[in-house]
């Protein structure tokens, strides 16, 4: 089996025997998604027109999905490694170096595929519909969990440089300013000027539009669909490559 | 392709040197200062030193986890810094931190490590290495619930699973009970008998004078002794009278055996002195004697040939183990 197969199966196996890894990262944004909806639900009714006929849930569940895919796991496991010394044996091993961040975000694949599943039923349960149907839930769940395994990489290289568990949980908190600053509560249009601005630059404010527009609309708005894939491409390309260097010179 | 070269050593030193980087302000700290090495094929090699020697950071350089500043080095004929990764084919390596995932039990790991390294059938691999490191009882339990000693059992093997040239050993004993500490040298011993050279840093001194064929002493990041353990106690000439002296009296006693036939030196003993003399059987009475003119009892005395220990305080000054410094000679 080739190496990155095998690193990922051990990173996914890890995944598999300690939930409490993934389990606080899903609390959090359902938690959200049930208090905002406590909150707003009878200001933005059904009738909203940003809403299309849906309840708010269904616009919420697109910045839930990217909340709880956008983890520091692989971080913290990367951090583990090198506390134990399993790193050192894996670069001491005849194997491409690049196989031990793949394997890595291999596993966040997987923890993407199953956290956003488990969002999905949560926002169903409050009422929530997929317009876009079958292909709409297939893309959000796919399109939710390549967000994760681009967002992984900067938690990978944090863990890298800084081999310190504090500093790679941080990689999380980086994430609630762009998370924040984004069309997460109403659409684009409806934001105050500064943060309107500011939300047309955050590279997020495009992942959630196109996973929004496959909740809110029957058809498939390829412009924001494109947008959505070629942000979480441009974005998965920078951070895997910063996790790679960062491997590359850790032994420097 | 690969930069081998045909030598008789497995491994070969010339003025390897690691520069660390300081901090701001700080100059740059070397942890190795130009050592040489020749590690021959088949032996089991020690390298021992105290802590914050340079052992350590030398492993690691060899096994291509660290890179070389200035200086060359060769393992298992392969140059080190042009062909890393060959080397890494032909190296097995267990670290002083015991590199196991907690979370996988101990056949997964061992699968794993030998699909790492294309072994044909990881699962028979593994088994048979969980045989010979007699853990297959504990095989399909995390690691996690291992104990000391059976982690680094555990981490020996995931080191031979493709039966390497060259094995080195990072302090494979430290943190380990006695009994573990005698299973690992079994392990060491059967491993090298199969033809496997072991390249073992310690600091333990009945570590390195039990295992080990050749050894080098290192102290502040330089070589101060090379050579079979019983040539380097021999190269000391003398053998050591220890003798059990009240503390006061250590100076007077000192200069009482200043006459001493066939006085080597004298140093602080850990309750006394140690006195390094040409013949100490023969020399006893006249210890007594000269004690005795000086008004001096001396309590037990003790006759050892020299020990590592005294081989690193004769290159050094200082002891391996306690820092007892040298008093007088």
């Amino acid at each position: 089996m080739n190496e990155t197969l095998l690193l990922a199966r051990r990173a996914v196996r890890e995944v598999w025997r300690i939930p409490a890894a993934t389990i606080p990262a899903l609390f959090i944004p359902v938690f959200f998604l049930v208090v905002n909806l406590g909150q707003v639900n009878r200001i933005f009714p059904p009738s909203t027109p940003f809403l299309h006929g849906q309840h708010y849930v269904a616009f919420q569940i697109p910045v839930s999905l990217v909340f709880a895919v956008s983890s520091a796991t692989s971080g913290l496991a990367m951090v583990t490694d090198i506390d134990v010394g399993y790193l050192d044996k894996l670069l001491a091993a005849p194997i491409r170096r690049t196989a031990i961040v793949w394997g890595r975000l291999a596993a966040d694949l997987a923890r993407g595929i199953a956290v956003s599943m488990l969002v999905l039923a949560v926002g169903f349960a409050f009422g929530a519909r997929v317009k876009s149907g079958l292909v709409g839930v297939l893309l959000l769940i796919a399109l939710s969990a390549m967000w994760g395994v681009a967002y992984a990489g900067i938690a990978i290289a944090i863990a890298l440089k800084t081999k310190n568990v504090q500093t790679t949980n941080a990689s999380f908190i980086i994430f609630f300013p762009l998370l924040f600053l984004t069309p997460n509560f109403v659409p684009l249009d409806l934001l105050a000027g500064p943060l309107k601005a500011i939300a047309r630059f955050n590279p997020v404010t495009y992942v959630i539009t196109g996973l929004r527009d496959l909740v809110l609309f029957p058809d498939i708005h390829w412009g924001s669909l494109g947008a959505c894939a070629l942000t979480i491409a441009l974005t998965g390309v920078a951070l895997t490559a910063l996790s790679l260097r960062a491997l590359t010179r850790f032994s420097e | 392709m690969t930069s081998e070269a045909p030598t008789d050593l497995a491994i070969e030193v010339r003025g390897l040197v690691k520069r660390y980087r300081g901090g701001r302000g700080q100059d740059e700290l070397s942890a190795v200062r130009g050592i040489d090495l020749g590690v021959r094929r088949g032996e089991v090699f020690g390298f021992l030193g105290p802590n914050g020697a340079g052992k350590t950071t030398t492993v690691r350089m060899l096994c291509t986890l660290l890179p070389i500043t200035e200086g060359h080095a060769t393992v298992a004929g392969v140059d080190v810094g042009r062909d890393p990764a060959e080397v890494r084919r032909r190296i097995g390596v267990a670290l002083q931190e015991v590199g196991l995932d907690a979370r996988q039990s101990g056949r997964e790991l061992l699968e794993l490590q030998c699909g790492l390294y294309r072994i044909a059938d990881p699962a028979a691999r593994s088994a048979e290495l969980l045989r010979l490191v007699g853990l297959e009882d504990a095989a399909d339990r995390l690691i996690g619930t291992y104990s000391g000693g059976m982690k680094r059992r555990l981490d020996l093997a995931t080191a031979l699973v493709h039966e390497p040239q060259v094995l080195f050993l990072d302090e494979p004993t430290t943190g380990l009970d006695p009994a573990s500490r005698l299973t690992v040298w079994q392990e060491v011993r059967r491993i090298n008998a199969l033809g496997t050279t072991v390249f073992l840093t310690t600091q333990y001194l009945e570590e390195a004078d039990q295992l080990c064929d050749r050894l080098a002493i290192i102290d502040d990041g330089t070589i101060v002794a090379q050579g079979t353990p019983d040539e380097l106690k021999s190269e000391l000439g003398s053998d050591v009278l220890t003798i059990g002296l009240d503390p006061v009296e250590h100076d007077r006693a000192r200069d009482a055996l200043l006459t001493l036939a066939g006085l080597d030196h004298v140093t602080d003993a850990a309750e006394g002195l140690a006195v390094y003399v040409d013949d100490a059987a023969g020399a006893v009475a006249d210890v007594v004697r000269l004690l005795g003119d000086a008004g001096i009892r001396p309590g037990a005395i003790a006759l050892s040939r020299p020990s590592l220990d005294d081989v690193f305080l004769a290159s050094t000054g200082r002891r391996i183990e306690g820092g007892v410094p040298e008093m007088a000679s």
